[in-house]
């Protein structure tokens, strides 16, 4: 049917800012747990989404070309976002 | 260092000291011995947190005596059997600084073998095997109320057209009770009957006392056996809102003091109840802190540097299993379980 939603699908709407910021909101807005590297994190700028999507694909949407890198806990979809750990 | 019977100058340090202290716990101490050995674990954290570790990786050793070392560790298998590491036909007046140096040294090089171990992802005690936090559950009852339960709590649910009753059988429950005047919500834990009709209680029920906290609305409580049917409800006794009444099993119920709950004592009692942990910036002391405060568990930082970190958190706090899974993948800190169920938290 025309405009129906699939089940794992939310609006989001989110504008672009600093991703420690941004993505608090990213979390509110799709009910997940987050964790957030304040001391990586800050003052990168992450992108702005607008529209019904999965929580993976708003969250990668946003990251997009970052250099953010995010963990989904697979028993309970919390997730961590950070940069990548160093070696 | 001060002076004392340990004779090695390389096992100086604590784990050195706690090592040999493990042998020798091992195979029994004198009064003096007893003595000596409070007095050293008493006069540091480090000490404690040292002989703790030493004593989990010694237990490692039995064990290990039935391993088939896969990797390349190269261990010699002599050194394995525990009769020559922890002799039960021991000579007490045998020299303790050779046992104990011997101890130290294979005690030593297992921690750094099972250490190796953890960093590629298996260890002695998996963490799987380890402490595991079950999260509160929560039960959505068909009538719109809900029963928060604590961990090892069990509820049965019997409802019927008449009233809606629940047989709390072990442990704490919270009630979310959602309004019907015409069937009541019915609690029966240990011969006491609570009832109530649009209301929110807390009740803990133990080997001592059924505890009731009444957090909005009020609660209706009796006797069981006072219980006359649906139609009779005598000898009642009500809680009003921040009230609380503790029952010991053998009391009875018609006596009880009824106390009044302030706001603080109300939020400390119901701490186990999940809440979101939502923090901004904050170090990684305060969010453990957090979690520490709301679970059975102990989470402990083990270097400072670890507190570096700055974090935005929103967790449940009953989530500790994920929060620890996250910070190993994304914030380089590594978790270890203590065999006392304490969770480690250090950074790679």
């Amino acid at each position: 049917m025309l405009g129906c939603q699939k089940e794992d699908e939310i609006h989001f709407s989110i504008e672009s800012g600093n991703a420690v910021k941004t993505l608090k909101v990213f979390a509110i807005q799709a009910g997940v747990e987050i964790l957030i590297d304040e001391n990586e994190l800050e003052g990168i700028q992450t992108r702005s989404i607008e529209g019904t999507m999965t929580k993976i694909d708003a969250l990668e949407l946003m990251i997009f070309e970052t250099g953010i890198v995010y963990n989904r806990d697979q028993e309970t979809d919390a997730i961590a976002v950070s940069l990548p750990q160093k070696e | 260092m001060k002076k004392n019977n340990f004779s090695n100058p390389e096992l100086s340090n604590a784990e050195g000291v706690a090592a040999e202290w493990v042998a020798r716990v091992e195979c029994g101490l004198s009064d003096k011995e007893s003595v000596e050995f409070k007095k050293w674990l008493s006069a540091s954290k480090l000490h404690e947190k040292a002989y703790s570790e030493m004593k989990w990786n010694s237990e490692e050793l039995d064990r290990l005596a039935g391993f088939h070392a896969e990797y390349d560790a190269s261990v010699d298998p002599d050194l394995l059997s525990r009769k020559r590491l922890l002799p039960r036909d021991y000579n007490p007046n045998m020299d303790w600084r050779m046992w104990g140096s011997i101890a130290a040294a294979v005690i030593i090089s297992v921690s750094i073998f099972l250490s190796w171990k953890v960093g590629n992802g298996d260890t002695g005690v998996t963490k799987d095997e380890a402490v595991v936090v079950e999260r509160i559950a929560s039960l959505d009852l068909e009538d719109g109320s809900v029963i928060q339960l604590n961990r090892e709590a069990t509820v049965d649910v019997a409802y019927s057209h008449k009233e809606r009753l629940v047989v709390l059988k072990k442990g704490e429950a919270n009630f979310k009770v959602a309004k019907n005047e015409n069937r009541p919500f019915v609690v029966e834990v240990s011969g006491v009957r609570l009832r109530a009709v649009g209301t929110e209680f807390n009740v803990r029920y133990d080997e001592r006392s059924v505890d009731v906290i009444v957090s909005e609305g009020v609660v209706a409580f009796a006797s069981v056996a006072d219980y006359a049917g649906y139609e009779s409800q005598t000898n009642e006794r009500y809680l009003e809102e921040k009230q609380r009444v503790v029952i010991g099993l053998d009391e009875d119920v018609s006596e009880v003091d009824i106390e009044v709950v302030d706001e603080e004592k109300l939020g400390e009692e119901l701490l186990w109840q999940p809440v979101l942990i939502d923090f901004e910036n904050a170090p990684l002391s305060k969010i453990v802190a957090e979690f520490n405060r709301r679970n059975p568990v102990n989470l402990v930082i083990v270097d400072d540097s670890s507190d570096d970190t700055r974090m935005t958190s929103m967790f449940w706090s009953d989530n500790i299993n994920a929060f620890i899974r996250l910070l190993e993948s994304n914030f380089g800190i590594q978790a270890k379980w203590g065999e006392d169920g304490t969770i480690y938290l250090f950074r790679k």
